[in-house]
C-alpha cells in the first residue's frame, strides 16, 4: 500500500475515533445531568418542629438557629454569662422547612436568671407522625445524662436534624420531655455518675 | 497403800491449769454479762440515734414491649436466645423456622438486673407467601423518667427491614439498666410501619439513584 494512502486511512480512522469519543462524552454528560436533575427534582420539603414538654422544670428552652459564621459542632454544650448573647442567628420557628438530603443544626438554649442551679434531663425523643421514623435522624440532648444550668447564666447545646434523601413524610415534630431534678434528689438517688461532665 | 496416796506431779499441774482456765472463763462471762447489761441500759438512747432505714431500690427493671402496628400484617415477639452472651449484637438473621435457630422460648416481659444488661431477640415469623418490608419509629418509654438509666438498643434506627416469605427473621438486641435506674417497671412503645408496594417502589427507585 502506498504510504500516503495508509496515512489517509489512519487519519480517517482517527477522526472516527475522536468523533465517537466526543459523542460518548456528550452523551455521558447529558445522562449525568439528567440523573442529577431527576434526583434534585426528587428532593422535597420537610417541615420541622421541635417541641419541649416540661416536668418539674421551671426554666424554658428556646430553639434557635446556630450562627453559621461560627464553626458548628454537633453536641457542643456550653455555659455563658447572662450578658453574653447566644451564638445564634435567629429563632428556629415551628414548621421551618428544609429540603431532604442534608443536616439542619439547631440550638437548645436556656436562660437561668434565678439564683439557683437547675438540673434537668431529657427523655428519649418521640417523632410524630410515626412515619418520620424512617429517613430522619436526630442528635439532641437525650443522652442519658443530667445537665445543669448554673445561676445567672445561659446554657446551650447544639443538636442536628439529618434528613436522608428519601422520607415517607413531609413533616416531622420532634418532642422531648424535660424532667427537672435537684442536687438533693441526685445525691439521695446516688445519681452523681449521670451528671454531664463532657462531650456526649 | 503408800503408792495409792502419792500424787502424780503432772496430774497436779493439769488440775491447776484446769482451775485457771475455769476462772478465766467465769471472768470473761461476767464481763460479757456486764456489757450486755450496759447495752440493755443504753438501748433506749441507741434507738433514738438510729436513722430510719430507707427501702432499697428494687434490684430489677421489668420491661414490657408494646407494638403498635400500621399496615403490618405480622407480629413482633421477643425471644430468649440459647447463648445470649455470645452473639453479634444488632444484627439481622433469617432462619427457616424457630426450631432450627438459637431462639428458645418467648419472653412476655424482659427482666433486667440493675447495673447489668440482657441480650435477646426480636422475632418476626412470616408464614405468608410474600416478603414483608417494615420500619420502626423511635420508641416511647413510660414512665419517661426511666429514660435516664435505661437503654434499649433495638430496631428503631431508621432502617427498612425485610422479613422474607416463609421464613423467620430475627434481630439481636440489648436492654441495659444502669444501677441508677429509678423505677422497677418500664413500658416501651414502638410504632411498626409496613411498606406498601408503592412505597417500596418509591424507596427502591430513590436508593438506586443514590
Amino acid at each position: 500500500m502506498p504510504k500516503h494512502l495508509f496515512a489517509s486511512r489512519f487519519i480517517i480512522k482517527r477522526s472516527i475515533l475522536f468523533r465517537a469519543l466526543a459523542v460518548g462524552l456528550g452523551l455521558s454528560f447529558v445522562s449525568t445531568f439528567a440523573v442529577e436533575s431527576a434526583i434534585a427534582s426528587d428532593k422535597k420539603d420537610v417541615r420541622m418542629t421541635v417541641m419541649m414538654e416540661y416536668d418539674k422544670f421551671p426554666l424554658k428552652m428556646q430553639i434557635l438557629i446556630p450562627n453559621k459564621e461560627k464553626a458548628i459542632n454537633f453536641g457542643e454544650t456550653a455555659i455563658l454569662p447572662l450578658d453574653q448573647p447566644f451564638p445564634a442567628s435567629g429563632v428556629f420557628l415551628d414548621g421551618t422547612t428544609r429540603k431532604t438530603g442534608g443536616n439542619t443544626p439547631f440550638m437548645m438554649a436556656i436562660e437561668n436568671r434565678t439564683d439557683a442551679t437547675h438540673y434537668f434531663f431529657a427523655s428519649t425523643h418521640i417523632l410524630k407522625p410515626d412515619e418520620a421514623g424512617f429517613g430522619i435522624r436526630i442528635a439532641c440532648l437525650c443522652v442519658h445524662k443530667i445537665f445543669s444550668v448554673p445561676p445567672k447564666s445561659k446554657w446551650y447545646r447544639i443538636g442536628n436534624i439529618n434528613l436522608s434523601n428519601f422520607t415517607f413524610t413531609d413533616s416531622v415534630t420532634i418532642l422531648h420531655r424535660l424532667h427537672g431534678t435537684t442536687l438533693k434528689e441526685i445525691e439521695d438517688k446516688k445519681m452523681q455518675r449521670l451528671l454531664y461532665r463532657g462531650v456526649e | 497403800m503408800a503408792m495409792n496416796t502419792r500424787t502424780n506431779p503432772i496430774e497436779v499441774l493439769l488440775r491447776k491449769l484446769t482451775g485457771l482456765c475455769a476462772t478465766a472463763l467465769l471472768a470473761s462471762l461476767s464481763l460479757t454479762g456486764v456489757s450486755w447489761a450496759q447495752t440493755a441500759a443504753n438501748s433506749t438512747t441507741t434507738e433514738k440515734q438510729l436513722k430510719p432505714v430507707e427501702p432499697e431500690k428494687p434490684a430489677m427493671v421489668e420491661v414490657k414491649l408494646e407494638w403498635n402496628y400500621k399496615n403490618f400484617p405480622l407480629r413482633i415477639r421477643a425471644f430468649e436466645l440459647s447463648d445470649p452472651m455470645n452473639l453479634d449484637l444488632n444484627r439481622n438473621f433469617t432462619v427457616p423456622n424457630i426450631q432450627a435457630s438459637p431462639l428458645t422460648s418467648e419472653l412476655r416481659s424482659i427482666n433486667v438486673r440493675k447495673g447489668s444488661f440482657r441480650n435477646f431477640a426480636l422475632v418476626v415469623q412470616n408464614d405468608s407467601d410474600r416478603d414483608v418490608y417494615f420500619y420502626v419509629s423511635p420508641h416511647d418509654m413510660n414512665p419517661s423518667t426511666l429514660s435516664l438509666g435505661t437503654r434499649f438498643r433495638c430496631l428503631c434506627y431508621g432502617h427498612v427491614y425485610r422479613a422474607p416469605a416463609k421464613m423467620t427473621w430475627y434481630r439481636t438486641v440489648q436492654m441495659r439498666a444502669e444501677k441508677e435506674a429509678d423505677g422497677s417497671k418500664l413500658k416501651i412503645d414502638h410504632a411498626v410501619i409496613g411498606l406498601s408496594d408503592k412505597e417500596l417502589e418509591a424507596l427502591k427507585a430513590s436508593s438506586l439513584k443514590q
